[in-house]
């Protein structure tokens, strides 16, 4: 506490002008000047390939500056992942921070995932779904047998990343919440949650930019809430993506996102 | 939000104590027993986390709760559910009304984001969680989005989401009961950069009563 602490006053001025300045920005995002990602990306680039089964979850590795592309051919109805640092486990994808520090709980093409230590972990560069879901997502068995009752087993989310976890020597402690995404859940104005299904379109696909060396987990499940629907095979890709200019639509999209790239820079840099 | 009060008689708990403002907090509740947490002041954000007691990488889940639920807060009747999805305890009272559960705790590191790097030497709700769960053997890797008692983010239609001022009121509390035996880890949070403690954290009051026997 110094001889300058600002007054709550000021604190609270400059909280309420951040959040007009990022209401600003979200609102005029779409509009933003951006590369162009391939629809169909040219085999020359694609550098692993694999379809994801109903149910069934996928693990590796990203390097920075690839990109991952979840193609949702017969828009399933959710797919849930994880994202650690690959060189450090301890810090992975952070929902609540991702939501807060980019004011919606609507991420979407044009936002970031955060860590748990205030750095760009990935940038989403393009998300034809226009979805996806940090807030809510029932992963268990157990949350499967209540909904639709114990006479059959389904395969789950939670097993899924514990599974996928083991496979780089981590275990449950290391699976934190997740983001689905192809989940269009929102809000009425009560905060109860629906499913906006006319959202899922087949052929949506997602592209996401690793801006660190990633571990990733993906789990092929519909979403609690998508109402008891079979998953089905989800694409993906891992292709060579252009390098990030230095105005690149993702890392200069408003004030925070420009803070969280620093903080990832300086961590690359070694510091 | 569906409020309600409790008849439990603050003499007969077997635990009352007041945590200071910003501090850190962690305790055993034992199944059956009921946990009260009081903003002695009002307008207090409380960032608490659940561990099974027995096997702590089971812990509480915001995601699979509100999923289980189907709405977005906190409040009488909410079932806290494990990332296992067992029930892991139950908000049995509510004087002040819907609490969030999506927008995690605040830590130094974020903050530098949210509100420029001058701000990375504030004390911070994930520095209290660091220091309480490492009294149980636990560290960073083990914390996960928590509940924010006395907090209120509306999660809006469009999807905007932000931190609005506290709804809560001198002496408004919460009574959550044990399913099982559980960890309790509390920040009492230090945040001033937003408007969930309206700017001035305070202290907040404690209490635990055993269970009808």
């Amino acid at each position: 506490m110094g001889q300058n602490e600002p007054t709550p006053e000021e604190y609270r001025a400059r909280y309420f002008a951040l959040k007009a300045q990022a209401q600003l920005a979200n609102a005029s995002r779409p509009a933003a000047k951006r590369l162009e990602n391939p629809t169909v990306l040219p085999p020359e680039l694609i550098g692993v390939e694999e379809i994801i089964p109903p149910g069934w979850y996928w693990t590796g590795r990203i390097a920075r500056g690839q990109s991952l592309r979840l193609i949702n051919a017969e828009a399933s109805a959710g797919v849930a992942a994880l994202f650690w640092n690959a060189h450090d486990t301890s810090e992975r994808l952070n929902p609540g921070d991702t939501v807060k520090v980019q004011w919606t709980a609507r991420i979407s093409r044009g936002h970031l995932l955060l860590s748990d230590m205030g750095r760009a972990i990935a940038s989403i560069t393009e998300d034809t779904c226009g979805y996806a879901d940090l807030i809510a997502n029932g992963t268990t068995r157990k949350a499967l047998e209540r909904k639709y009752g114990a006479d059959v087993y389904r395969r789950n989310s939670h097993d899924n990343f514990i599974l996928a976890a083991a496979k780089h020597g981590l275990s449950e402690r290391d699976v934190g919440p997740c983001i689905s995404f192809f989940a269009p859940v929102v809000t009425d104005e009560a905060g109860n949650f629906f499913w906006n299904a006319d959202a899922l379109k087949p052929g949506a696909y997602v592209d996401l930019r690793a801006e660190m060396d990633l571990i990733v987990a993906l789990s092929n499940c519909p979403h609690l809430l998508s109402g008891g629907v079979e998953a089905k095979p989800v694409r993906l890709q891992i292709w060579n993506s252009p390098p990030a200019q230095l105005d690149d639509f993702n890392r200069t999209a408003t004030e925070e996102t420009v803070r969280a790239f620093e903080n990832t820079d300086a961590y690359l840099a070694g510091y | 939000m569906t409020l309600s009060t409790s008849t439990l008689d603050p003499a007969k708990a077997v635990y009352d104590q007041s945590v200071p403002a910003r501090a850190p907090w962690s305790h055993l509740i034992k199944k059956g027993q009921i946990l009260r947490i009081v903003d002695a002041k009002g307008q207090q954000a409380v960032d608490t986390l659940f561990y099974s007691a027995e096997k702590p990488e089971e812990r509480y889940s915001a995601q699979d709760t509100l999923a289980e639920q189907g709405s977005a807060y906190v409040t009488t009747g909410t079932r806290l559910i494990s990332n296992a999805g067992n029930l892991m305890a139950t908000v049995i009272a509510d004087t002040s009304g819907d609490h969030d559960t999506s927008a995690g705790a605040c830590s130094c590191e974020a903050n530098t984001v949210r509100f420029g790097h001058q701000t990375k030497y504030m004390h911070a709700c994930r520095e209290n969680f660091v220091v309480a769960l490492a009294g149980h053997a636990m560290s960073k890797r083990d914390i996960v989005s928590n509940i924010n008692f006395f907090m209120n983010v509306p999660v809006l239609p469009n999807g905007e989401l932000a931190i609005v001022d506290g709804m809560s009121k001198l002496g408004d509390y919460v009574e959550i009961r044990a399913e099982m035996d559980v960890i309790c880890a509390i920040s009492n949070c230090p945040q001033v950069n937003n408007p969930c403690n309206g700017f001035n954290p305070t202290p907040i009051q404690i209490l635990i009563w055993d269970g009808p026997a």
